[in-house]
C-alpha cells in the first residue's frame, strides 16, 4: 500500500477529468455570498452489508494514524482507482463511533430502507414510523435552497426495503431519484444564471399556477384525510416553484450532461459530484445518498486484494459472509479452514476499505469547496451508516459509524465508543449539532461525549 | 477444522431462515399452530382493519360479521395516484398512440409482495410532478409533430376560435374521468391563452397542465359523502371499473354509458364489465397482475450471458396463463400443464427439443418439468436474491399460493446462530427442522424447497443434484396427507386442487385492482369471489366477483 497524501487541487483536477465534468470553476471561492454566517449542511453516505467490526473498531480517544484498524487504514490516504482518483488523509476529519445499536430499529437483516431511522417501523419492519435523520433534519437545514433535500439511490431495486433509505413521517417514503442524468437536470438543466425573464420558466410557472388552482377547487371536494395527502401534491408544487426561481449562487456554473451512465460505482460517484456541487452552489443542505442494495454491488472493475485474497467478481454480500453460508466465495469451499477464514477475513477488509475510500472521496470533495467561512465539510456532519454491523452475522449492534465534519464545533480526528446505545442516541447527538434542542430524541439521551 | 466463531455459523443460519422473511408484513402462524411463543402472528403494515388471514378464508371467524345481512361496508382507501403503468396505458388512449409511452423517466414505483400497486406507497414529490410536467410536455410535442394523431386527438382546426373551448371540454372529461365544471375549462383555456405562444402551443399547454392535474393524477373517489363510507358518483364507478380492468382510464363510451345509468344496476355492471374482460386490454392489464403475484417482471441474471433469454423467459409464463386464465379451461391447470412456449433460444437453455412453430412443445413423461405447468419455468425458479434456496422457493410458494407470510421474530434473529454452530450445509437444514426454535416454521417451508432442489439458480434441471442428502421427503405439508411428492408435478397437482388457493389468488387480485390488502371488513367480497371461482375456475370469475361485489360501489374515507 502505498500512501501518498495529494494536494487537495489535484484530487479535483482528477474528478474533474475522470468525469468531463468542469467540477473547478464551480467548486472555487467564488460564491459571493455577502453572508457570513455559516451553513449548516448533512450528508448521509450508506453503503450495506456492514464490516467486520473487530477489524474496524478503533479504541476511544485520539485517532492514531499509525495504529488504525485494518478497515480505516485508508484514512491516512490512498491512491487511484478506477473511475475514482486518489485521495488526501481524512483522519483528521472524522470521528469513528463504535458500538451503537440498531437492532432495536431494524429488527430484520438488510433492510436499508431502515438505516437512518432511530425507530422502528409502521407496524412491519421496512418503513420507518417516524422522518428519517435525513428529512428530519431537511426541515431545519433546508434555509433558502431550493432543493429541500436530495434522496439518491444507485440501485434499481424497487422493493421498499430495499429501494430507498429516505422516508417522510408515517412511513411514506422520499421519492428517489436513481439517475445522475436526472440528478443533473432537477439541479441544473434549467441553467444556472439570472438573465431575466425565461419563456421556458415562466410557462412552467404557468403550469404550476393553474394546477396548484385545480388542486384548491379539488382539495375543497374531498375528507380530511384525502386532504391530507393532497398536501404532498401542494408541497410539490411549491417545491418546484422555489426551484424554479431559485438562482444559483454567483459563479456556479452547470457542469457537462453526464448522460446516460450504468453501473451502481458510476452512478454512486456521479451522486458525489453532483450534489456536492448542489451543495457548493447552494441548491440544497441535505443529501441522502445510498450506494448500493444489499445484495448487487461487486467488485470486478477493481483490485481488491490480490491472489487468492483477491475479492473478485464476488458480490459484496457473498463477500461479507465469509465462509459458512450458502451466500459465499465458494473458491475458498477446498482449502482447511483456517487459511480459508484468514483469506474470507481479508476479503472484507478489502471491502471494507473500498467502502472508507468512497466515503473518503466524499469527504475531500467536501473539503475542496472553500465557502466564506471555511470548506463546505466545516458546515457539515457527513454520516457514514449501514444495515448491518457485523455483516456476516447480521448483527444490528457494534454498527458501522463515521462522521465526518465540524458542524456545531463537532469535533474530530477521534474514536467515541457508544457502548451499546441505541442508533436514536447518535441521531441525536447528530441533531444536537445543529443547535436543535434535544434531550431526548426517539427515547435515548443523545450520546453525551459526541 | 480450524477456530470456528458462533457469529460465522450465526450467518449461515439466520441468512437462510431470513432471507425468506425479509418483505414479509402478512404473518402467519408455521405449522397449522396458532403462533408461536416467539410472536409469529397475524399483521400488516396498513392502517385500520386487520387484513385477512391466509388464503382461502370463509369468514365466520371471531369479530367478523356474516355476509349477506347487514349493511355492505369496505375498507379504507387512500387517495391513489396513478401508477407508472396506469399513468402509460391512459396516456396511450388519451393521445391514441400506438403504443404505451416510456415511462422510464418516472420516478419508479415503490414495491413491496411483488406488487407495485400499494396505494399506501405510491407518494407524490417534487420528482413525481417534474415528471409529470416533463412527460407532458414531451407527448404534447410528440403528438403536434405527428399530423394525423393530431387530427384524431384534437378533433378541429386549432386556429378555429372555440376550438380550445371544445379540446379542452372533451380532453379533459377523459382525463378527469368526468365532465369538468366551466369554471375549470376556463381557467385552463384563458392560461393556454396567456401562456401558449401560437395556436397550436395553446393546446399542448392545457394537455401539458390536464396531464399535471391532481385530477388525473389522482384516482379521485368521493362519492356522496366526502368522510366515512360513501357510493360512489356514476363517473367514479365508470373509472374504477375500466382501471380495474383495463388499467387505464375510462374512454367517452364508457362515461356516456355510466351517465345514462349504465352501471347503476348490479346486471348493468355485470354487462358491461363482461365486455371489459372480453377484450384484449384485460388480458394486457393482467398479464402485469401475473407478473407481479408471481414475481417475474424483474429477472436476475446468474451470469451475464443468461440475459438474452430473459424475455423468452418472461414470455413463457406470459403465454401459458394467458392460455389458461383466457380460454375455456380450468385455470390452476396452469399449474399441471405438460407442455410450454418457448423459443428455440429457451429450448437451448432448457436443454430441449425443437419446438414447434407456434413455439409449443410437450414433456415426456420422464422429463423433470413433465405436468408442472408454470412451477418449472425458469422464470419462476431462477434466483431473483441471494439466498438460500430451499428457504426462498419454499416461501415463495407459500407467499404466492397461499398468501402466508413467515417472519422470524425479532429476537431470535440474533440468538439463532449460537445454536448451529459446526453444522455443514445438509446438517443446518436438518436442525432447523429439528430444533424447537425453528421447526415450526422450517417444516413447513423447507420440505416444498427441497422438491426444486434439482433445479440450480438458474432454473435449470442439474441431475447431478441429489435432494435425498437433505434426508427431507418433498412435501407441501400445509396440504392434507398424503402430501409428500417426488417430482415438482406431484407439488402442482396439489395446489391445484387445494382449497386454500384460490382465495389467496383472490386476496393477491384484489391488491392489483384495489391498491391495498383486504382487511376483515372486505371479507364478504373476497370470499364471494373465491366461491365462485373455486366453482368453476374460471380466472375471469375471480374478476368478475372483485368487480360485480356490492362493495366495488363503495369508498370508505381513511380515518383523519
Amino acid at each position: 500500500m502505498i500512501i501518498r497524501p495529494l494536494p487537495r487541487r489535484t484530487l479535483l483536477r482528477g474528478a474533474g477529468a475522470a468525469l468531463a465534468l468542469p467540477l473547478l470553476d464551480a467548486m472555487m471561492p467564488r460564491r459571493a455570498s455577502a453572508q457570513a454566517a455559516a451553513k449548516q449542511r448533512f450528508f448521509a453516505f450508506f453503503y450495506p452489508n456492514g464490516t467486520d467490526p473487530g477489524r474496524w473498531e478503533p479504541a476511544a480517544g485520539p485517532l492514531d494514524a499509525a495504529n488504525l484498524p485494518e478497515c480505516l487504514v485508508d484514512m491516512n490516504g490512498f491512491d487511484a482507482e478506477g473511475i475514482w482518483p486518489a485521495g488526501d488523509a481524512i483522519l483528521s476529519d472524522v470521528t469513528v463511533v463504535t458500538g451503537t445499536d440498531h437492532s432495536g430499529v431494524s429488527t430484520d437483516i438488510h433492510i436499508p430502507s431502515m438505516a437512518l431511522s432511530a425507530v422502528g417501523g409502521m407496524g412491519n419492519n421496512y418503513t420507518p414510523s417516524e422522518p428519517t435523520l435525513d428529512q428530519y433534519l431537511a426541515d431545519h437545514l433546508r434555509g433558502d435552497t431550493p432543493f429541500r433535500s436530495l434522496s439518491l439511490t444507485s440501485t434499481g431495486d424497487q422493493a421498499i426495503s430495499q429501494g430507498t433509505i429516505s422516508f417522510r413521517a408515517n412511513g411514506q417514503p422520499e421519492s428517489s431519484i436513481r439517475s445522475p442524468q436526472q440528478l443533473f437536470e432537477n439541479l441544473f438543466a434549467g441553467g444556472t444564471t439570472d438573465t431575466g425573464p425565461d419563456p421556458a420558466k415562466l410557462r412552467r410557472q404557468g403550469l404550476l399556477d393553474l394546477v396548484s388552482e385545480d388542486a384548491t377547487r379539488l382539495q375543497a371536494r374531498l375528507g380530511q384525510a384525502d386532504r391530507q395527502r393532497l398536501e404532498q401534491y401542494f408541497d410539490a408544487i411549491s417545491e418546484l416553484e422555489t426551484q424554479l426561481n431559485a438562482t444559483p449562487g454567483a459563479g456556479c456554473s452547470a457542469p457537462e450532461d453526464p448522460g446516460m451512465v450504468s453501473g451502481m460505482h458510476q452512478k454512486s460517484k456521479l451522486f458525489i459530484d453532483l450534489s456536492v456541487l448542489a451543495m457548493a452552489c447552494d441548491l440544497t443542505n441535505v443529501v441522502a445518498l445510498q450506494y448500493s442494495n444489499s445484495w448487487d454491488i461487486a467488485y470486478g472493475d477493481y483490485t481488491l486484494g490480490e491472489g487468492l485474497e483477491s475479492v473478485g467478481t464476488w458480490s459484496d454480500h457473498f463477500i461479507s459472509h465469509k465462509l459458512d453460508d450458502t451466500d459465499r466465495a465458494t473458491d475458498l469451499d477446498g482449502l482447511n479452514r483456517d487459511e480459508a477464514m484468514a483469506i474470507a477475513n481479508a476479503r472484507v477488509v478489502a471491502c471494507s476499505r473500498f467502502k472508507v475510500r468512497r466515503y473518503a472521496y466524499l469527504i475531500n470533495a467536501m473539503k475542496s469547496v472553500v465557502t466564506p467561512t471555511g470548506t463546505l465539510l466545516d458546515e457539515s456532519l457527513v454520516l457514514y451508516c449501514s444495515e448491518n454491523g457485523d455483516g456476516d452475522s447480521h448483527a444490528r449492534t457494534r454498527m458501522p459509524v463515521l462522521l465526518a465534519g465540524h458542524a456545531g464545533g463537532f469535533e474530530t480526528g477521534r474514536c467515541v465508543a457508544a457502548k451499546d446505545k441505541p442508533t436514536a442516541a447518535l441521531h441525536g447527538a447528530i441533531i444536537g449539532r445543529y443547535g436543535i434542542e434535544v434531550s431526548n430524541y426517539a427515547g435515548a439521551a443523545p450520546i453525551a461525549d459526541l | 477444522m480450524g477456530i470456528r466463531r458462533a457469529r460465522d455459523f450465526g450467518a449461515r443460519a439466520t441468512e437462510r431462515l431470513l432471507t425468506a422473511a425479509s418483505a414479509a408484513s402478512l404473518l402467519v402462524a408455521c405449522g397449522g399452530g396458532d403462533g408461536g411463543p416467539d410472536g409469529a402472528s397475524f399483521g400488516s403494515g396498513g392502517a385500520g382493519n386487520p387484513p385477512l388471514g391466509s388464503g382461502g378464508s370463509n369468514g365466520g371467524g371471531g369479530g367478523i360479521a356474516p355476509c349477506g345481512t347487514g349493511p355492505v361496508d369496505t375498507g379504507a382507501t387512500v387517495l391513489r395516484r396513478l401508477s407508472a403503468l396506469e399513468y402509460q396505458l391512459t396516456t396511450q388512449d388519451l393521445l391514441a398512440l400506438p403504443e404505451p409511452p416510456d415511462a422510464s423517466d418516472l420516478p419508479l414505483d415503490n414495491e413491496h409482495l411483488g406488487f407495485r400497486t400499494f396505494a399506501e406507497y405510491q407518494t407524490m414529490s417534487a420528482d413525481n410532478l417534474r415528471a409529470y410536467l416533463d412527460k407532458g410536455s414531451g407527448l404534447a410535442a410528440d403528438l403536434f409533430a405527428d399530423s394525423a394523431r393530431r387530427q384524431s386527438v384534437i378533433g378541429c382546426d386549432t386556429a378555429e376560435t372555440d376550438c380550445l373551448s371544445d379540446f379542452v371540454t372533451r380532453f379533459g372529461k377523459l382525463a378527469y374521468r368526468r365532465p369538468l365544471e366551466d369554471d375549470e375549462i376556463l381557467a385552463i383555456t384563458d392560461a393556454a391563452t396567456e401562456f401558449g405562444t401560437d395556436a397550436d402551443d395553446r393546446f399542448a399547454f392545457a394537455i401539458e397542465a390536464m396531464l399535471a392535474s391532481p385530477n388525473f393524477l389522482y384516482r379521485v373517489e368521493v362519492g356522496d359523502a366526502p368522510e366515512g363510507l360513501s357510493e360512489l358518483t356514476e363517473y367514479e364507478l365508470a373509472a374504477k371499473l375500466s382501471f380495474a380492468v383495463w388499467g387505464r382510464s375510462p374512454n367517452a363510451e364508457l362515461l356516456d354509458a355510466a351517465a345514462a345509468g349504465s352501471l347503476d344496476t348490479p346486471d348493468g355492471l355485470r354487462t358491461t364489465a363482461v365486455a371489459m374482460l372480453a377484450d384484449d386490454r384485460a388480458k394486457a392489464f393482467f398479464q402485469q397482475f401475473f407478473r407481479q403475484w408471481l414475481r417475474y417482471q424483474t429477472l436476475k441474471p446468474p451470469d451475464a450471458s443468461v440475459t438474452d433469454v430473459f424475455s423468452d423467459m418472461q414470455t413463457e409464463t406470459d403465454r401459458l396463463l394467458e392460455e389458461y386464465a383466457w380460454g375455456t379451461g380450468r385455470f390452476l391447470d396452469v399449474l399441471t400443464a405438460n407442455h410450454s412456449y418457448v423459443t428455440p433460444e429457451l429450448a437451448t437453455y432448457y436443454g430441449l427439443g425443437s419446438p414447434d412453430a407456434d413455439g409449443r412443445v410437450e414433456f415426456d413423461a420422464d422429463d423433470p418439468r413433465a405436468n408442472s405447468g408454470l412451477l418449472t419455468h425458469a422464470s419462476l425458479l431462477s434466483a431473483k436474491t441471494d439466498g438460500d434456496l430451499i428457504a426462498i422457493r419454499g416461501s415463495w410458494v407459500l407467499r404466492t399460493f397461499l398468501c402466508q407470510e413467515v417472519e422470524i421474530p425479532a429476537n431470535l434473529a440474533d440468538t439463532i446462530g449460537e445454536l448451529l454452530v459446526g453444522l455443514d450445509r445438509v446438517g443446518i437444514v436438518l436442525a432447523r427442522n429439528t430444533r424447537s426454535e425453528c421447526v415450526s416454521c422450517h417444516s413447513v417451508i423447507d420440505p416444498i424447497g427441497i422438491g426444486f432442489a434439482a433445479f440450480d439458480r438458474a432454473g435449470i434441471f442439474d441431475e447431478e443434484e441429489d435432494p435425498s442428502i437433505f434426508g427431507i421427503d418433498a412435501a407441501l405439508p400445509v396440504a392434507p396427507a398424503p402430501n409428500t411428492f417426488t417430482n415438482v408435478s406431484g407439488l402442482s397437482s396439489q395446489l391445484a386442487s387445494l382449497p386454500a388457493v384460490p382465495g389467496c389468488l383472490t386476496e393477491r387480485a384484489y391488491l392489483y385492482v384495489n391498491g391495498r390488502e383486504p382487511t376483515t371488513v372486505d371479507h364478504c367480497g373476497v370470499d364471494g369471489t373465491t366461491q365462485a371461482f373455486t366453482a368453476d375456475q374460471s380466472f375471469r370469475s375471480l374478476l368478475d366477483g372483485l368487480v360485480n361485489d356490492p362493495a366495488f360501489r363503495l369508498r370508505r374515507a381513511p380515518e383523519p
